[in-house]
């Protein structure tokens, strides 16, 4: 049993340069199977929702789960788990690529780092040992440059990654974490590892990943293969037009629904789309798709090197969330814009989402008269559709220049410290900016930014189920409901550590099977999504202790005024649509009125 | 009677442009726009598009009337009014 996992956790703690490794029991192993759950549990249970996120005390969960560095397809994701300086509660982020393999072949399912170095260092996990290295030459380098010199310095080939930029070491609030040619995007963790000291890590392992039936899972393996692999072959597959095009390809379904989200919520439709979108990329730019660890999808858009009147560029994507963010919000139709914004922010290790909002805000304030349009300097027009200012914007964020050091606290932040209004029209839920999607078209995402633990995500959202109406974008009926549901899948399946859209594909009963015959464990489909619902109601339990309550599953002013190009025939969300959603989905958890887990439903959850 | 048709990203490269507006009779079903577009545009659309759609086969687009995605058997049989919209989009994107 447990043959799959390294069943130990690495601590290091950057204080006091201590490193210790400790044993996870089994009974632990089989209630939180591994990455969201592990990473959960242990945070909750850990650290005190008084926490400064900044502070040494807020502790990083870097896990892996028990389907990691196996032949399992679409399971090379990482997760962390911390405290979010955005939002003030709990966050969980996961990026794809290769670190997940190393974690799991160093032999751990959770690398926990507390503390705070006294100087900029990065970590060394190698078979030779752990190691705590100075790095000040590398202190404002981009992440990249930071991962590269990691990687020298250890002289092996085998070590994967991950970095931050000067954002991160800036404190930014939405700082990410990049891990070579992915990222841990939201929420802040590379503000995080930034107030720890931290710049960089880097692993290598030699261990196997064994399974405890070895029969059972190649024959789970060899059915997950051939699902994906018909999934593919399909004209009409979503992961097939990822394949091809990366995840921005299909923007035109989007805007043809009217919910591509466009300057700052104003319009529902882009009419420059097509020129931002991912066909257009790959029409314009020389491109590799690039894939993670086993996946067949390989939706990575790895660009050549390319000319732009900001200088070379050289970048990945961007993905779909990437082109709403800087492109359709920001009424930016320029793609080459779209490459240099993605390559600042993958450069200085920033969330696009939460970035591109913050641009947007700032272009709205300036529509309204509440910011001067000169407020980046005499050259430049703060305006939608600006190319260079929105460049130059991003990097006074990440410098904390001017605009630039308020936009960097997050759009919440800077809303109540420009004031005149503007919280009314600030794109966030807890804090977190909004992705790319609308609360005024898609009922699904209005219940899905309001109550998501993370704030305004749209990772447990029936966003394919209302694109395509196999459910009406605009009917309450149930759909409250669906999306707790949801939840409580996707964060099962991050458990495992399964791609997001590995669900696309694979029914629940494969994901089942295949930890079990990894695992040795029993579970049924029932008690996966149980575990789901667990960890979410885990999750809003530290939330409530960190004084984020049901107050704050909301939706700011501009989701219940009517876009001007909002289409004649539909319905836009009203605030009696909006509390008729939010009663559902507190009644269809089990919560009081109040959004409080009620005492019955946490002991039926073993909580 | 005057139907718009957008075509969307790889749907765009296929057809060879983005928009094209055509005139049908009244009472003309989402069948008869397919038909009606195969002389229209390349070869390669009917090939990838066209075909597939009538014949169930599985197509590269989804196929939006008035933003509503038609599908199944019955969708060619949707009636058209004067001044629809018709989008061919490939599968939804994300991420």
């Amino acid at each position: 049993m447990f043959e799959c996992y390294g069943q130990k956790l690495l601590r290091i703690n950057l204080t006091t340069r201590t490193v210790t490794t400790e044993p996870l029991p089994g009974e632990f192993i089989a209630r939180w199977v591994g990455g969201m759950g592990f990473g959960v549990k242990l945070f909750t249970d850990q650290v005190s929702p008084n926490t400064d996120p900044l502070g040494p005390d807020n502790t990083i969960y870097l896990c892996v789960g028990p389907l990691t560095g196996t032949l399992a397809p679409l399971f090379a994701q990482t997760g962390i788990v911390c405290k979010s300086p955005l939002t003030g509660g709990i966050i969980n982020t996961y990026a794809g690529g290769h670190l997940g393999g190393a974690i799991k072949a160093a032999g751990y399912d959770v690398i926990a780092i507390e503390g705070r170095a006294s100087e900029l260092v990065y970590v060394l996990i190698t078979p030779d040992g752990v190691r705590i290295m100075a790095c000040p030459e590398l202190a404002g380098k981009p992440a990249r440059q930071a991962e590269e010199a990691v990687k020298t310095a250890a002289g092996r080939d085998d070590l994967h990654t991950l970095a931050i930029g000067l954002a991160g070491e800036n404190r930014v609030r939405y700082a990410s974490v990049i891990s070579e040619t992915r990222a841990f995007g939201r929420g802040g963790v590379g503000a995080v590892l930034g107030a720890k000291n931290l710049k960089a890590l880097g692993i290598a392992g030699l261990g196997d990943v064994r399974v405890a039936e070895p029969g059972a899972f190649q024959a789970a393996v060899a059915a997950a293969y051939e699902t994906f692999r018909q999934d593919l072959a399909q004209p009409w597959s979503t992961l097939g037009s990822f394949s091809r095009a990366g995840t921005a390809g299909g923007i035109g379904l989007i805007n043809e629904k009217h919910a591509l989200a466009t300057r700052h919520h104003r319009l529902t439709r882009f009419e420059k789309a097509e020129e931002i979108g991912g066909q257009a990329m790959l029409e314009r730019f020389p491109t590799r798709p690039i894939a993670c660890l086993g996946c067949q999808v390989h939706c990575g858009m790895l660009r050549q090197p390319t000319e732009t009147r900001w200088g070379q560029v050289w970048t990945r994507g961007p993905e779909y969330e990437t082109v709403y963010s800087l492109g359709s919000l920001c009424f930016n139709d320029d793609p080459e814009m779209l490459l240099k914004a993605n390559d600042q922010a993958e450069q200085y290790g920033m969330d696009t989402l939460s970035l591109g909002v913050c641009v947007a805000f700032a272009m709205e304030c300036a529509e309204r008269g509440i910011l001067p349009r000169e407020a980046l300097g005499s050259d430049v027009v703060l305006e939608f559709g600006n190319a260079d200012a929105t460049i130059r914007l991003i990097d006074q964020i990440a410098h904390r220049q001017g605009l630039g050091d308020t936009l960097a606290e997050g759009v919440r932040r800077a809303a109540q410290a420009i004031g005149r209004g503007a919280e009314a029209f600030a794109l966030q839920v807890k804090g977190m900016e909004f992705a790319a999607w609308m609360p005024e078209r898609m009922r699904g995402i209005a219940v899905t930014f309001a109550t998501s633990n993370r704030g305004a995500c749209h990772k447990r959202a029936p966003i394919g189920m209302e694109l395509v109406d196999v459910i009406p974008m605009d009917e309450n009926e149930g759909r409250a409901a669906l999306v707790a549901s949801i939840q409580d899948k996707v964060n099962a399946i991050f458990c495992l550590i399964a791609c997001r859209f590995a669900e696309f594909a694979l029914p629940l009963g494969q994901f089942v099977a295949l930890l079990n015959a990894a695992a040795g464990l029993d579970y049924t489909e029932e008690r996966f999504m149980r575990l789901g619902e667990a960890i979410w109601n885990l999750e809003r339990l530290y939330n409530l202790a960190a004084g984020i309550d049901g107050r704050e599953d909301r939706l700011p002013d501009i989701c219940f005024e009517r876009p001007a190009d909002f289409p004649a025939d539909a319905k836009p969300l009203t605030r009696q649509d909006f509390a008729l959603l939010l009663r559902d989905y507190y009644a269809a958890r089990g919560w009081d009125e109040q959004g409080r887990p009620t005492p019955e439903r946490l002991a039926a959850l073993g909580l | 009677m005057q139907i718009t048709i957008r075509f969307s990203g790889p749907l765009r490269a296929l057809a060879g442009r983005s928009e094209l507006a055509l005139p049908l009779a009244e009472g003309a079903t989402l069948r008869d726009l397919l038909h009606a577009l195969r002389p229209a545009l390349p070869p390669a659309f009917d090939e990838q598009v066209v075909r597939p759609l009538e014949t169930g086969a599985g197509s590269l687009a989804l196929v939006l009337v008035n933003r509503v995605h038609r599908r199944g058997p019955a969708a060619l049989d949707h009636p058209l009014a004067d001044g629809d919209v018709v989008a061919f989009v490939p599968p939804m994107a994300g991420g």
